[in-house]
């Protein structure tokens, strides 16, 4: 902690001050007066955000009229296979145990021998006839509120860096995650929450890099509940529970806020320190919204039902999935749920991708059909999918190798076309080939979706201007309604 | 704190600690050992570490990640480990037969957590908060702490139980907003 890399003390709340010579009463007019024309000049000028003119997560306006206010990433961490669960290849079924006819990648992250067919039924569903394996048999009910990107192709084959990638753009850099991006772009709808939530969070493959703001203000971290080694039930913010007396507290952080304010007096501005008062401020507030947001007590039996919660299968990821519901309810920009580390099938695809689906497919139906019924779905975008796809050749007979080649995600509401399809990989899921879409095209049509420029949202760190699609991204506007 | 020089504290085989899901972490962390000593997992991060800013060792870094946020603020309001310390340095300023008055209790505090004299408005102010807070806090109840199962250690420094009165009390609380403060958790 000997520095504060990254983090430019260039506006500190002292020099704001100085500047405003009203003092505090002026700072409050120019929030106030801050027009939205004002707003979207400094979100359109790179690095030009002051975080603490009108607070790191104030509302800021998007660059264009948003289709989706929010976001909730379902993230399937480990890769589940696109050949398996919704990009149905009938030669692939055809041709099991035949060669592939065509190359494999140069590199592969295992040896890997002939075509494999899906072990699983396959049928179509729903009136625009997507195609969904057997093991997704609630998810098949809300396909036509769902819009497949079958083309996906990313960089990497290893988990590591293919998780690094989704999350933030770069394989091989530490950069911000695409949540702290958008909350970095658009601010928080609720000043007592974290504007980037993230529940259960795996902790290996890049860990807390795959939520973190990296050169952002740190205001845009990711802020967890549990990590991927505790149950969704159990998953807390950690020491949310206020020790002792409330009001023993309130008059410790005060002193603690003067002693603070008093250092930075002495050895002069620095965001960093002027942040962490901020963020004791913010923890004390948390402390009495987010155990009620936490509380499930006031669903009904039907909606627990609903989301699989009376089920020992499905209680897990339900409780995520309600959860995450809960967070966007009440305005947190981005919420990600994490199945952590299950997908990884390299043998043993038959029976544990099966089980890996049961025990996701109850809570995400649940979500798309309950923001559906609250009339939350348009305006939020849920994005389900993993770090990359699998092989269509076995491994060990009875698995699946990496394969970032070629994969499958999709969104739900958030203005996206429901019941749509695009792009497609080759005739054996292997390869993307029509209308390919690069993890950069996705961050930038997540973006774009949230009414944020992509190439506009920068950041000006060491010397150059960053942004979550780096100098590429292609806004894939052929999915939007 | 055990000030034992090298060996491991893993309770595992090698390579029995690796989970690969995580849904069943042989590890502990429970040891009240120096922190490098504490292993480095990595799909099972010491959860001190990874809330301040450890490197990942999935990854190569260029540098070290540095993060302020509400996860850290609530870690130094709320957990057992930062109380338990405050509370054990009340003690100590408290008994120390050295310290004549509360004034000098407080510089003896500061030269403990920052290495330097308070400076008389510290003083000022350190002096108003416990004169404040001593009257209205009353008594209170030991922190428990390690707790094998949470930040603590397994029982490598022990802890008395039972109450402590209001003065140590208040003095707890001071000694707490000096170990959250920024001086204490930066290197200038």
């Amino acid at each position: 902690m000997s520095d504060f890399c990254g983090i430019r003390p260039n506006h500190s709340r002292r020099d704001m001050l100085k500047q405003c010579c009203g003092g505090f009463g002026a700072v409050a007019m120019a929030g106030l007066l801050a027009d939205e024309a004002k707003a979207d000049e400094l979100l359109s000028r790179p690095g030009k955000i002051d975080p603490f003119t009108r607070g790191p997560l104030a509302v800021r306006h998007p660059h264009f009229a948003p289709r989706a206010k929010r976001v909730i990433f379902l993230f399937m961490h480990g890769g589940p296979s696109q050949v398996d669960t919704f990009d149905y290849k009938p030669k692939l079924q055809a041709d099991h145990g035949k060669e592939l006819p065509f190359a494999k990648p140069r590199v592969q992250f295992a040896k890997t021998g002939s075509l494999m067919a899906s072990p699983y039924k396959w049928k179509q569903h729903g009136g625009s006839g997507q195609w969904v394996s057997e093991i997704f048999p609630e998810t098949a009910k809300v396909v036509d509120d769902l819009c497949f990107i079958k083309s996906l192709h990313g960089s990497n084959p290893a988990h590591g860096a293919a998780l690094l990638k989704i999350h933030t753009g770069s394989e091989n850099f530490v950069r911000p995650s695409m949540g702290s991006w958008i909350t970095y772009g658009l601010g928080s709808e609720n000043r007592d929450l974290p504007g980037f939530v993230t529940i259960c969070p795996t902790l290996g493959h890049g860990g807390v890099n795959n939520y973190s703001s990296a050169f952002l203000p740190a205001a845009y971290h990711g802020t967890a509940i549990g990590h991927a080694g505790v149950k969704a039930s159990q998953a807390r913010f950690e020491h949310m529970t206020a020790m002792g007396d409330a009001g023993v507290q309130r008059a410790e952080l005060d002193l603690l806020k003067e002693l603070n304010q008093l250092g930075i007096e002495e050895h002069g501005p620095n965001a960093a320190l002027e942040g962490r008062i901020e963020t004791f401020e913010l923890a004390f507030r948390m402390q009495g919204v987010a155990p009620e947001v936490m509380d499930l007590g006031n669903e009904t039996k039907a909606t627990k039902q609903m989301y699989g919660l009376d089920d020992s299968v499905t209680e897990n990821f339900g409780r995520q999935c309600l959860l995450a519901r809960r967070f966007s309810e009440r305005g947190v920009r981005f919420v990600q749920c994490t199945h952590s580390y299950k997908w990884d099938q390299h043998g043993n695809l038959e029976a544990a991708h099966r089980n890996n689906a049961r025990e996701v497919d109850t809570g995400i139906a649940a979500l798309i059909m309950d923001l559906k019924n609250r009339g939350m779905l348009e305006e939020t975008l849920v994005i389900w999918g993993g770090e990359f796809g699998r092989t269509p050749v076995a491994q060990d007979g009875n698995g699946r190798d990496h394969n970032p080649h070629g994969f499958t995600m999709w969104m739900a509401g958030g203005g996206v076309k429901p019941g749509f399809s695009y792009g497609a990989t080759d005739e054996y899921g292997f390869y993307a080939l029509e209308d390919k879409v690069h993890v950069h095209d996705l961050h930038a049509t997540i973006l774009a979706l949230l009414g944020v420029d992509h190439e506009r949202l920068t950041y000006r760190d060491a010397g150059r201007d960053f942004r979550l699609t780096d100098v590429a991204g292609r806004v894939v506007s052929e999915i939007f309604a | 704190m055990d000030r034992t020089v090298g060996g491991s504290i893993l309770r595992t085989g090698n390579f029995g600690y690796v989970t690969n899901d995580q849904s069943r972490s042989n590890e502990r962390y429970g040891a009240s050992r120096r922190a490098i000593y504490m292993p480095v997992i990595r799909n099972d991060m010491y959860e001190l570490f990874a809330t301040f800013d450890y490197t990942d060792p999935s990854v190569s870094f260029d540098r070290r990640p540095s993060t302020v946020v509400a996860q850290q603020s609530l870690f130094m309001m709320n957990s057992p480990m930062v109380a338990s310390q405050a509370e054990r340095l009340a003690g100590s300023l408290l008994e120390d037969p050295g310290l004549a008055d509360d004034a000098s209790r407080i510089g003896q505090a500061y030269e403990i957590c920052f290495a330097r004299p308070a400076t008389s408005v510290e003083i000022e102010r350190g002096l108003r908060f416990l004169g404040e807070l001593e009257p209205v806090v009353g008594e209170s109840t030991r922190v428990s702490w390690p707790d094998a199962d949470s930040m603590g250690g397994s029982g490598g420094a022990e802890h008395a139980e039972g109450r402590i009165d209001a003065r140590h009390h208040a003095w707890r609380s001071f000694c707490k907003v000096l170990i959250a403060s920024n001086e204490f958790i930066y290197v200038r």
